[in-house]
């Protein structure tokens, strides 16, 4: 049985979403049925799979790609349903201003709501028996609010007594920390702050004991065959090409600092690394996603 | 193009994670002391060796003056002290309770209430908070010409905009008075003083959250009471200084497709705010290598040059990827200027290396001072002088 949640995380700017998409879509392309999870995404991911935008509302976007861009606000209702049970007393108390207000102040509540989601689609099973997700991907938050969301069941069984959102903590906290359920990938480029994070994610993932997936490095640049920069050094002299040579010695400059960062990662980290490369398209899309596709699906098939 | 920051006291740089925000605010506030400034940059978790070069080795939450004659070396002369901080947001809102307190006794309690460090950590947008309520403090004090903001990665600038009043409503001493209070007290003495639609509301809640919970909450609520006053005024102020003339709005960004949607989004926000967008950055935008017409040419010297020819291969797909990158930096920074004729948008250069020290700040610096028509093209121009030059 392999891992049905996988977290995509890192810092801003790597290609968390992009990753998340393609992961997404390796899987339905094998034949599974797939959610993938926006937190507050404004409908990024939607012009990446060239579908009509996604809100709040789950939507099957292709056959067995189903996606939902989670606003905590509006998971709350679910969330709090869920708990209370009855409709009805949810409009005579959660709808009051002021018990908004108060909603508010449960420490963590909104984190604690979007895995509370998630953990419930987890566990969704059909009638047969047979999970309604074969895989949930996560598009999480940057590292620092991504480290927060993973902490928070911890955080709330910590400072909340007894109670059913104690108890809820308690299983989403389960959930996240089985190796065999959940499976968190990290996601860097080859820059200094993106191979910090990356770093900071793994250290934190084992202290919280959450299992670490395939190791997502992001556009990775091949190098130079090692003989073409000298070869090419008389077009310094000419005004016209001499760009050219600037470029690719900045490209290769780029590079090696580049590949020095990724050499700070850690041996296990290294083992379990994927390495994707920098496409360059004026519309980054769906034909992207798919050269990707190809490159991840084995990552994620364990 | 006039200094971005002329006629202005405060200067925001918005825009999502991972476009440079930090290094081009620090670039910025050079730039501001360069011409005679009195600056200070206020950034958000820098990368340690950009903090340790400004010389932010902790997270003092208090101003530092950055070494002139670090800066002097690394060729950027001051006319102007220019100074850093790192607000801290556990340090700030300690400092917010200090200062608006109506007694040490409460101020004791409050910062005692084991929920009060986790609702200081956790309340969404506190890092925005933190920023603006330290920046309302700095900027009050007098001491700079200029503060330059280095705003928290954001989706979307209302989150930022939205953080004093979200505050405010936060401690609404309503919340507690009319809903909360009656809870406590009846816990305490009889549920005869609370009525029975709100008893509903009590016993959901406690089923829902558990009583406990309730109850811890509720005190750290009252813990507050008699502060709302002095909490709401300094909002207020901090809601006029975000509004206000004296502060300009600098969207930080990059040509990569998602970026540019974003920086679209926060303009658009803002102009629904009555707000206007005083410039836009386009960071690590690259030149392009060479002009069209040489195409032929490069060809032509690439085959002479290059012997085995699994290596020419290499080597024109490195180039054309370059060429493609360039291509589409031009065309963003193009159709951007198209769409917005009234706000400068300047281009900085993609660098050689992570902006990490003052040498490569400096170098960011000076693509900034190049932007001087406003439409980009010199700073691109400038781009490709240094490109050239190094």
């Amino acid at each position: 049985m392999s891992v049905r949640f996988r977290i995509v995380t890192g810092k801003g700017g790597v290609g968390k979403t992009t990753v998340a998409a393609a992961m997404a879509l390796a899987a339905t392309e094998a034949g599974q049925r797939v959610l993938l999870c926006e937190v507050r995404a404004h409908d990024r991911v939607a012009a990446l799979l060239e579908v009509a935008p996604v809100g709040p509302k789950m939507r099957e976007v292709r056959p067995g790609l189903f996606v939902v861009d989670m606003y905590p606000e509006d998971a709350l209702h679910e969330y709090v349903l869920l708990t209370v049970r009855f409709e009805a007393l949810y409009r005579a108390v959660f709808e009051n201003r002021l018990v908004h207000a108060f909603l508010r102040l449960v420490p963590a509540l909104p984190e604690l709501v979007l895995l509370g989601k998630i953990w419930f689609h987890e566990r969704e099973r059909e009638k047969s028996g047979r999970p309604r997700f074969d895989l949930i991907v996560l598009d999480a938050p940057a590292t620092g609010h991504a480290k927060s969301l993973l902490r928070t069941p911890e955080t709330v069984m910590a400072a909340m007594p007894a109670g059913p959102v104690r108890d809820h903590a308690r299983d989403m906290h389960t959930l996240l920390t089985d190796p065999t359920r959940t499976a968190l990938h990290i996601v860097t480029t080859p820059e200094e702050m993106p191979v910090n994070e990356a770093l900071e994610l793994e250290r934190f993932a084992r202290e919280l004991g959450v299992g670490l997936g395939a190791a997502f490095l992001n556009q990775d640049v091949e190098p130079l065959p090692s003989a073409v920069l000298a070869q090419l050094a008389p077009l310094a002299c000419d005004p016209a090409l001499a760009g050219a040579l600037v470029a690719l010695r900045q490209r290769e400059h780029k590079r090696e600092a580049g590949a020095s960062h990724f050499a700070h990662l850690p041996p296990q980290m290294l083992e379990r690394a994927v390495r994707l490369p920098l496409l360059v398209s004026s519309q980054f899309a769906l034909g992207e996603l798919h050269a990707l596709r190809v490159l991840l699906s084995a990552a994620v098939s364990t | 193009m006039r200094p971005l920051w002329e006629g202005r006291r405060v200067i925001a740089c918005v825009g999502t994670g991972g476009v440079g925000k930090t290094s081009v605010a620090a670039a910025l506030a050079m730039a501001a002391a360069a011409s005679g400034r009195r600056t200070l940059v206020m950034t958000i978790d820098p990368a340690r060796r950009l903090a340790n070069a400004l010389g932010l080795a902790d997270f003092g939450n208090v101003e530092r003056e950055v070494d002139p004659f670090a800066l002097a070396e690394a060729g950027v002369h001051l006319r102007a002290p220019l100074w850093a901080m790192m607000p801290d947001v556990k340090r700030t809102f300690d400092e917010l309770v200090e200062r608006t307190a109506t007694s040490d006794e409460q101020r004791r309690r409050i910062l005692a209430n084991p929920i009060y460090e986790q609702f200081a950590r956790t309340l969404v947008g506190s890092q925005d908070y933190a920023a603006v309520e330290k920046l309302n403090q700095v900027y009050r004090s007098g001491r700079y010409d200029l503060i330059v903001l280095d705003t928290p990665p954001a989706q979307n600038v209302l989150d930022f905009l939205a953080a004093p009043s979200r505050v405010v409503t936060f401690f609404d001493q309503d919340t507690v008075r009319v809903l909360l209070k009656p809870y406590l007290l009846a816990g305490k003495v009889s549920t005869r003083l609370v009525n029975l639609g709100n008893a509903v509301i009590y016993r959901t809640l406690g089923r829902f959250a558990g009583g406990e919970t309730l109850r811890t909450i509720i005190e750290f609520l009252l813990g507050f009471q008699g502060m709302y006053e002095g909490l709401r005024e300094r909002s207020q102020q901090v809601q006029e200084l975000l509004c206000g003339d004296e502060l300009a709005f600098v969207l930080v960004g990059t040509t990569r497709t998602p970026q540019l949607h974003a920086m679209r989004a926060f303009r658009d926000t803002l102009a629904g705010q009555g707000l206007r967008t005083r410039a836009i950055i386009l960071n690590r935008a690259r030149p392009l290598p060479y002009a069209s017409d040489a195409h032929e040419r490069l060809e032509h010297e690439l085959a002479a040059r290059i012997t085995e020819t699994s290596d020419l291969a290499r080597t024109r797909h490195a180039l054309a990827e370059e060429l493609a990158l360039a291509t589409q930096d031009a065309a963003a920074l193009a159709t951007l200027a198209h769409e917005l004729p009234d706000t400068p948008v300047v281009s900085l250069p993609e660098l050689p290396l992570d902006v990490h020290d003052l040498a490569t700040l400096a170098l960011l610096h000076s693509s900034l001072l190049a932007a001087t028509d406003g439409r980009g093209e010199s700073a691109a121009k400038a781009g490709e002088r240094d490109r050239l030059g190094s």
